[in-house]
C-alpha cells in the first residue's frame, strides 16, 4: 500500500494544475480512432487490401483510406454491374411484388426524410463533441471546488471525472457510430450499401456468408467479420436468375463471380486519454483539506 | 535525294568532281568481307544538361521563356491582380555506347540447333536520364468596397514531377568468316519511372466568410522489364557485307526461303533474309501509386471531414517469351557524296560516312532491343491480366460502354454475346461481322457461303424512287471460274496481290505505277509461273507469252457475240433458231448486216457458218461459247409476302450481263424493277435465291437470309438526354433524323413521367421538309424521384409510333455545398473579377500580338546541316553520332560529335549544349554512369536550387513562405509521394502526443507521486 501524504494546501494548487493540464492535454488529443482492415480474399477483387483510417479529435474528422494491391479491384468495378439486383427472396417478392418495387418505394420514403435527417445526422458527432467538452469543463471544476467548503465537493469532483471518462468512452463512440450509421431510426446505411462488399447480399450478393465476432481491447473493441458470395453483378444479365436460384456448378463461368471479403473494425480512445486515469491516484497520493482548514466560514468539517 | 542537290548546289565544280572520283572509288567496294584481322574497341557518348534549355529554346526559336513570363505577369498588374509564374528545371540525358570486338573463333548454335563457329562484337550501351522540374503559379485578388466585407482569392499552385530513364544493354552479334549475321545475345534492363505531384492552395473570401483548400494531388509510376534474349536468323544474312558495298541498302523478312537473297541494282540494294525466332526470359514488375489529400469534404456537403486517400499497387512478374524477329521499314542509305574522317579518340582516325537512316547505334542492335522489349512487356502484361483473372478486353469494352453512354438498361440489354459470335464447322468462334464477308476467316472457309445474298434498295436517281435491289458474293471458284496470276506491289501502302488484268493497262493501280510498264520501278522483266522470263511489256497484251500463258488473265467470259445493236449475247445463242438480239442480227435468216467477219478483219464468211461447230475462220472465231450462269433471287417480308423476285436473270464475269461477279471480289448486285414499298421503320426482307449452269444444273444455293432496313428518320439515342438541371427542373433535349432525305409527314412527340406515370411535361416537333428536329425544354418536377423521357416518332393520321425511345433517371439530393461557399461564390460572382478577368485576356492578346510582330527568327549563320549517324565501311557498323553543319561560305562545323578532319568545332553559334565524348572520357563516363540508378544521382540536384526560384518570385513581390520552396538545401519541392505537405493527417491525429509529449502516464503518476512525498516531507519538517 503506499503511503499516503498528509494534506496540505500546496496539494490543492497542484491538483487543479494537473487536472487542469491533462484536460486540456486530452482535449487536444485524438479523441477516437477507427481502423478499418479488408482484404478480398477470393474472387476477382482479390487481393485488394483496403485500409482506412479515422481520427477524431475537438474540431476534426481526419480520414485517410488507402488501397494497396488495387489493380484487380480497378478491373473488378469495371467489369461489374453495379446495378445487378434480381429478387432472390420469395418472402420478399411476394410481400412487394418484386423487390426492386419494394426498394424503390423504401427509397422513395427515405428521400422526404433525407434533406431534415442529413443535417441531423451531422449534428451527430458535434453532439458528442459537445457532451466530451462539457464534461471536461466540468472535471476541471470540480477540483476547483475543492478549494471551497462545499459539503459534496468530493462527490461532484467524482461526479466531474466520472463524466468525462463516461462522455470519452460512451458517449463520444455512440455519437460516432450514430453518425457512420445515419442517426436513430434509419433501417439501411445508404451510404455503405453502394459499397462493394458491404450491405449488397440484399440486392445483389446471393448464397451469401456473413459471420462476425466482436471483442474487447484496451480502450476500445474489435468487430471482425468475414463475408463471401456470389456477385451478381459479375453474373451475364440472364443468368442471374439462375445464380439467385441456385449454387453455379464449381468451374462456371457464373461461379466465377464468387468473392470473398475478410474485414476489421477497430474503434479504440484516443491513446491520451488514459492520462485521465492518473487523476484518482493524484486524489490518493495528494489529499485535500478538510473542510474546516480550506475555507474559513464554510461549515462542517470533512475528512478525506 | 533532297540533301545531295542542296550540298551539290553550293559545292565548287573541283571539289564535286573531287566528291565524286572519291564516291567512285569507294562505292562498288566492299570492305568487310572476312573476320577482322585484329579486334577493334571504341567509346563514344553524348550528354545533355537540361539547366541549358531555356538557352537552348531561346537559341533556336528566339523566345526568351523568362521574358515572356515577365510580359504574362505585367498583363496580370495591368488587370488589376497579381500574378507570378516561376519554373526550375534540371536534368541531364546521357548515353554512352561501348563497343568490342572478340575475334576469337567461338561456336553458337544456330536456329536449326547446328554448331556454327563464329566470332562476335559486342555494343554495351548505358543510358541515363533525370529530369527535376518544379513550377509555380501564384495569384491573387481583393476587392474591397466601400460598407463591405473584402472580396477576393489567393492561389497557389506548385507542381513537382521527377522522370528517370535508364537502360542497361549488352548486345553481343555473332558474325561468321564471311562477315554475315548468324545472330546475337542481349541482356537488357530499362526502368522507367515518372513521379508527379501537384499541391494547390486556395483561399477564397467574400461576404465575411473565407474558406481555405489546401490540397495536393500526384501520382507515381515505374515499370521496370529486365530480359535476356537470343536471336537466331534463318540463315547466314549478308546485311553487313552488303550495307556495306551499297549507297542504299533495304532489310527485309523473306516469306519463305526461296526469297532469300541480295537484290542488287546499281548500288541499291535489298536484303531478303529469314528473319528468325527471338526467345527469351524476363522480369518485369511496374507499381503505381495515385494520392489525393487535403479535400475539405464536409465544404462540399459529404458527412467526412478532410479525407485523404492513395490508391497503390505493385505488379511483378516473370517468364519465358519466344516469337518471330520483326522487321519494318530497316534501310541503310549512305550519305555517299559526303565522306567524313574522325578521331574515335583513341589517337586514330577512321573513314565514315554519314547514314541518314541509321539510328545512332547499330542499327541491327536497335532491331533486336526493339523486339525484345515488344516481346518481353507483351508477355509481362498477358502475365498480369492472368493473375488479376479479368477479361481486359471485357473490362475495356465495358469502359468504352460508359464513356460513351450505352447504358445497361437500354440497348445492352438485347445485346447477346451469340448473335456477336459465329461459330465454324470446326468449332472456332469467329465475330459475326466477318461472315460472308469475303474473305475466309474461319480455318476450314465455313464462314463463308459459296452464294450469299441479301435484300436492300437503290434509288433511281432520275426519279428519286427506290427499286429493291439484291446484292450479295458468290464463290467465283465454285462457278468454275480461274483466278488470274498476279504480281505484288504496295496499294494503299500494304503489300499484296495484283491480279495482272490490271497491268499495262493505261491505269496507275500500285502506289508507286509500277505495274506499267515504263514507269519508274517498273520491273524489265516477268516470270512465267513455268520460270520462263519474258519481257514486261507483254504482260496483260492479248497475247500469250509465257507457254504456259500466265502472262495474261484467264479467260473467264469466253466468247460473245456483239449484236447491231452492241447487245452481248453467248455466243452458243448465234444461229440457234431463236432470236437473242433485238433487231434478229444473230439468226442468219433474219440477219440484216451481212457476212461474218473474222478477228483479221478481211475474212468474212456467210452468216451460215458462224457457230455451225466447225471452225471456218484461221483463228476459229466464228465458233464459240460464252460462260455464264442463269440466277434466280427472291425476296420476302418475312412473313411469306413476296417483295420480288426474279428468275433465269444471266450472271457473268464481264459487264453485259444482267448480274456482274467480280472475280476477285464475289461481289454481285442486281437491281430489280420493282418499288420498294416500304413503311416508316423497321422493314424485314428475307432473300434466298440460286445458280445454275446455262443448263438448269444447280451450282450454288443461297440460304434464305433476314435483314432488316430502316426507313426514315430513328430517334438519335445520343442526342436524346434527360439531366438533372437543379432547383427541381429537368433539362430535356429530344431529336430525330436521317442522314439523307427529307420528310414532312411526321412529328416527334416527347414527354417526361414521374415515377407513377403521371406527365409532368411534354412537346412536339414536327418534321416541315426537314431532315431531323430537334426539341429542348426544361421541365418542372416535384423533387426527387425516378423520371422517364418517351420519345415517339409517328407518322402524320397514324397512331402507332413507328420508332420509340425511353431515357430515365433517379433525380437525387446532390451533396450541398456549405453556406460558407454560398457566400464566397456569391460574393464572387458580384464583384469586380470578371472584369478583372477580361481585362487580363485583352492584356494578353496584345502581348501575344506585339509578340508576334516583333518576333524574330534568329538568324542562323548555318545553311546546311546533316544528322549523320557514323558508319563505318571498315567495321560494318556505326562508331559514333554527329550533327555537321556548313555555312554560307561553305565553312563546315561540328555542332555535335567527334572531331572530324576539316570541320571546325569553332562555332559561330551553338543551339543545343550537347557535348559529345570519345575515347578515355567517354569510357569514364560510361563507368561512373552505369553505378547510377537514382534521380540524386543522375541529376546534379544541387543545382536544383528551389531558393533561386523563391528568390525569383520575391523579387516579383511574392510571398513564398508558405511554398516550402526552402532554403536552397531542400530540393525535392513541398510535396512528397505521400502527399505529405506538413499537413496534418489522420495518422498524425492519431499519433499526436498532445501537451505531454515525452511523458507516460505512469510517469505522470511517479510525478506525482514525488510531489506528494515531497509535500508530506516539507510539512513534516513544518
Amino acid at each position: 500500500m503506499l503511503p499516503r501524504p498528509r494534506p496540505h494546501r500546496a496539494f490543492g494548487v497542484v491538483r487543479l494544475s494537473v487536472t487542469a493540464l491533462l484536460a486540456v492535454h486530452v482535449f487536444i488529443s485524438a479523441w477516437l480512432v477507427a481502423t478499418v482492415e479488408g482484404t478480398y480474399t477470393e474472387g476477382k477483387p482479390a487481393p485488394t487490401e483496403a485500409h482506412s483510417l479515422v481520427a477524431i479529435d475537438k474540431d476534426r474528422t481526419m480520414i485517410d483510406v488507402e488501397i494497396k494491391k488495387a489493380t484487380s479491384f480497378f478491373f473488378y468495378t469495371l467489369e461489374r454491374d453495379a446495378d445487378a439486383a434480381v429478387p432472390v427472396s420469395d418472402s420478399e417478392t411476394t410481400s412487394n411484388g418484386s423487390t426492386s418495387n419494394g426498394s424503390s418505394d423504401m427509397a422513395d420514403d427515405n428521400e422526404g426524410e433525407r434533406d431534415a435527417s442529413s443535417s441531423q445526422d451531422r449534428e451527430w458527432l458535434e453532439l458528442g463533441r459537445q457532451s466530451v467538452t462539457v464534461a471536461l469543463v466540468l472535471m476541471v471544476l470540480g477540483e476547483a471546488l475543492m478549494f471551497t467548503g462545499l459539503r459534496w465537493r468530493h462527490h461532484l469532483r467524482t461526479l466531474g471525472f466520472l463524466s468525462a471518462i463516461v462522455a470519452f468512452a460512451v458517449i463520444f463512440p455512440a455519437s460516432y457510430m450514430l453518425e457512420l450509421t445515419g442517426g436513430l431510426g434509419d433501417d439501411e446505411d445508404t451510404a455503405a450499401s453502394n459499397t462493394p462488399g458491404a450491405n449488397l447480399e440484399t440486392v445483389t450478393f446471393v448464397h451469401t456468408n456473413a459471420s462476425s465476432d466482436a471483442s474487447l481491447t484496451w480502450l476500445g473493441f474489435e468487430l471482425e467479420a468475414d463475408f463471401s458470395g456470389y456477385d451478381l453483378g459479375l453474373v451475364a444479365p440472364e443468368n442471374r436468375t439462375a445464380v439467385a436460384e441456385a449454387v453455379p456448378e464449381p468451374g462456371s463461368k457464373d461461379a466465377g463471380s464468387f468473392i470473398a471479403f475478410e474485414s476489421s473494425f477497430n474503434v479504440q480512445l484516443g491513446k491520451n486519454l488514459d492520462s485521465l486515469l492518473v487523476l484518482p491516484f493524484m486524489w490518493y497520493l495528494m489529499p485535500a483539506l478538510p473542510v474546516s482548514q480550506s475555507t474559513k466560514g464554510f461549515a462542517g468539517a470533512e475528512d478525506e | 535525294m533532297q540533301f545531295w542537290v542542296m550540298s551539290t548546289s553550293r559545292r565548287t565544280p573541283a571539289r564535286l568532281l573531287a566528291t565524286l572520283l572519291l564516291l567512285t572509288a569507294l562505292s562498288p567496294i566492299a570492305l568487310v568481307q572476312a573476320v577482322p584481322d585484329d579486334p577493334s574497341e571504341y567509346y563514344y557518348g553524348v550528354e545533355y544538361d537540361w539547366s541549358s534549355l531555356d538557352s537552348d529554346l531561346q537559341n533556336v526559336t528566339g523566345l526568351d521563356i523568362q521574358e515572356l513570363f515577365s510580359e504574362i505577369m505585367e498583363d496580370a498588374d495591368g488587370a488589376g491582380f497579381n500574378l507570378d509564374l516561376g519554373q526550375l528545371t534540371t536534368g541531364a540525358s546521357n548515353v554512352y555506347v561501348h563497343q568490342t570486338e572478340d575475334i576469337t573463333p567461338q561456336t553458337i548454335q544456330d536456329l536449326d540447333g547446328n554448331d556454327v563457329q563464329v566470332w562476335s562484337r559486342t555494343s554495351d550501351v548505358v543510358l541515363r536520364h533525370g529530369l527535376l522540374s518544379n513550377a509555380v503559379i501564384m495569384t491573387d485578388w481583393s476587392e474591397t468596397t466601400f460598407g463591405s466585407e473584402p472580396t477576393g482569392f489567393d492561389i497557389d499552385v506548385i507542381a513537382e514531377a521527377e522522370n528517370v530513364l535508364t537502360v542497361d544493354m549488352l548486345y553481343t552479334e555473332y558474325l561468321d568468316d564471311q562477315y554475315q549475321l548468324i545472330g546475337a545475345d542481349m541482356d537488357v534492363d530499362m526502368t522507367v519511372g515518372n513521379d508527379m505531384n501537384l499541391g494547390i492552395d486556395i483561399t477564397l473570401e467574400g461576404d465575411g466568410e473565407e474558406l481555405n483548400v489546401d490540397f495536393d494531388t500526384g501520382m507515381d509510376f515505374s515499370y521496370s522489364i529486365d530480359s535476356q534474349a537470343e536471336w537466331r536468323l534463318g540463315n547466314p544474312s549478308p546485311i553487313y557485307v552488303t550495307a556495306a558495298a551499297n549507297d542504299n541498302t533495304r532489310w527485309e523478312c523473306a516469306w519463305e526461303s526461296d526469297a532469300v537473297g541480295v537484290e542488287d541494282a546499281g548500288g541499291d540494294a535489298e536484303v531478303y533474309d529469314m528473319c528468325g525466332m527471338i526467345d527469351g526470359s524476363y522480369i518485369g514488375s511496374a507499381d503505381y501509386n495515385v494520392y489525393l489529400t487535403g479535400l475539405p469534404m464536409e465544404e462540399f456537403g459529404f458527412d467526412a471531414g478532410q479525407f485523404d486517400i492513395s490508391i497503390s499497387d505493385e505488379l511483378t512478374s516473370e517468364g519465358d517469351y519466344e516469337g518471330e524477329a520483326d522487321m519494318d521499314d530497316v534501310s541503310f542509305s549512305m550519305r555517299t557524296d559526303e565522306p567524313l574522317e574522325v578521331s574515335l579518340g583513341d589517337g586514330n582516325t577512321l573513314d565514315v560516312t554519314a547514314c541518314d537512316s541509321c539510328p545512332p547505334g547499330n542499327p541491327v542492335m536497335f532491331i533486336m532491343m526493339a523486339n525484345v522489349l515488344v516481346h518481353a512487356s507483351e508477355s509481362f502484361g498477358e502475365a498480369v491480366a492472368e493473375d488479376f483473372e479479368a477479361e481486359l478486353e471485357d473490362s475495356m469494352g465495358e469502359l468504352f460502354e460508359n464513356w460513351f453512354g450505352i447504358d445497361e438498361g437500354g440497348d445492352m440489354d438485347d445485346y447477346d454475346d451469340s448473335d456477336n459470335w459465329f461459330m465454324c464447322d470446326n468449332g472456332e468462334m469467329i465475330e459475326s461481322w466477318y461472315v460472308n464477308d469475303g474473305s475466309e476467316d474461319c480455318m476450314d472457309g465455313s464462314d463463308e457461303d459459296d452464294l450469299y445474298l441479301r435484300g436492300g434498295t437503290s434509288q433511281d436517281w432520275n426519279t428519286g424512287e427506290e427499286y429493291y435491289s439484291f446484292n450479295g458474293r458468290v464463290d467465283a471458284t465454285a462457278l468454275g471460274f480461274e483466278p488470274s496470276p498476279t504480281i505484288m506491289c504496295e496499294i494503299n501502302g500494304e503489300y499484296q496481290e495484283l491480279t495482272i488484268d490490271n497491268v499495262n493497262d493505261g491505269w496507275d493501280d500500285c502506289d508507286s505505277g509500277e505495274d506499267e510498264d515504263g514507269n519508274a520501278g517498273a520491273p524489265e522483266s516477268y516470270i512465267c509461273e513455268d520460270g520462263t522470263e519474258i519481257t514486261y511489256v507483254m504482260v496483260n497484251d492479248d497475247n500469250a507469252d509465257c507457254p504456259d500463258a500466265s502472262d495474261e488473265p484467264a479467260d473467264n467470259e469466253g466468247d460473245w457475240f456483239l449484236c447491231e445493236n452492241y447487245d452481248r449475247i453467248p455466243f452458243q445463242y448465234v444461229n440457234d433458231g431463236t432470236q437473242h438480239c433485238e433487231d434478229g442480227d444473230d439468226e442468219h435468216e433474219t440477219r440484216q448486216s451481212g457476212n461474218f467477219y473474222c478477228d483479221d478483219y478481211s475474212t468474212n464468211l456467210d452468216f451460215t457458218l458462224v457457230n455451225d461447230g466447225t471452225a471456218d475462220c484461221a483463228d476459229g472465231k466464228d465458233e464459240g461459247e460464252a460462260i455464264f450462269f442463269l440466277m434466280d433471287a427472291y425476296m420476302n417480308d418475312g412473313d411469306g409476302t413476296v417483295l420480288a423476285s426474279m428468275d433465269d436473270l444471266m450472271a457473268c464475269a464481264g459487264w453485259s450481263c444482267d448480274v456482274s461477279i467480280s472475280i476477285d471480289s464475289g461481289y454481285i448486285s442486281v437491281e430489280t424493277e420493282v418499288p420498294a414499298d416500304m413503311e416508316y421503320g423497321e422493314n424485314t426482307m428475307c432473300v434466298g435465291g440460286s445458280i445454275t449452269a446455262p443448263d438448269g444444273t444447280s451450282l450454288v444455293s443461297a440460304d434464305e437470309n433476314c435483314d432488316s432496313t430502316w426507313v426514315g428518320p430513328e430517334i438519335r439515342d445520343w442526342e436524346t438526354n434527360l439531366y438533372n438541371g437543379g432547383e427541381n427542373t429537368l433539362d430535356v433535349t429530344a431529336s430525330a433524323g436521317t442522314w439523307s432525305g427529307d420528310y414532312d409527314d411526321i412529328t416527334m412527340h416527347w414527354d417526361v413521367t414521374d415515377a407513377d406515370g403521371t406527365v409532368v411535361g411534354q412537346g412536339a416537333e414536327a418534321f416541315q421538309n426537314d431532315q431531323s428536329v430537334y426539341a429542348e425544354n426544361i421541365v418542372d418536377i416535384s423533387g426527387p424521384g425516378d423520371y422517364c423521357l418517351n420519345v415517339e416518332l409517328i407518322e402524320n393520321g397514324e397512331t402507332e409510333p413507328f420508332d420509340t425511345h425511353q431515357e430515365c433517371m433517379t433525380v437525387e439530393d446532390g451533396p450541398e455545398v456549405s453556406e460558407r461557399v454560398e457566400k464566397i461564390v456569391g460574393a464572387l460572382a458580384e464583384s469586380g473579377l470578371e472584369n478583372v478577368l477580361e481585362n487580363f485576356g485583352n492584356n494578353l492578346q496584345t502581348t501575344f500580338e506585339e509578340l508576334d510582330e516583333d518576333y524574330e527568327v534568329p538568324v542562323f549563320p548555318y545553311t546546311d546541316g546533316m544528322w549523320a549517324p557514323l558508319w563505318s565501311n571498315e567495321h560494318a557498323t556505326i562508331v559514333g553520332v554527329g550533327v555537321y553543319a556548313w555555312d554560307e561560305d561553305g565553312n563546315a562545323y561540328v555542332i555535335a560529335g567527334p572531331e572530324t578532319t576539316g570541320y571546325s568545332q569553332d562555332l559561330p553559334m551553338t543551339f543545343a549544349s550537347i557535348r559529345y565524348i570519345t575515347g578515355v572520357p567517354a569510357q569514364e563516363a560510361q563507368e561512373q554512369m552505369a553505378e547510377f540508378d537514382d534521380l540524386e544521382d543522375i541529376v546534379d540536384v544541387e543545382n536544383h536550387d528551389l531558393s533561386e526560384l523563391a528568390a525569383d518570385l520575391e523579387e516579383a513581390g511574392a510571398d513564398t513562405s508558405d511554398l516550402g520552396l526552402g532554403d536552397g538545401t531542400d530540393n525535392s519541392g513541398e510535396t512528397t509521394d505521400d502527399g505529405d505537405d506538413g499537413e496534418e493527417t489522420a495518422e498524425d491525429i492519431a499519433e499526436d502526443a498532445g501537451l505531454l509529449p515525452f511523458t507516460s502516464p505512469l510517469t505522470v503518476m511517479a510525478l506525482i507521486g514525488l510531489a506528494a512525498l515531497a509535500g508530506h516531507r516539507r510539512h513534516e519538517n513544518e
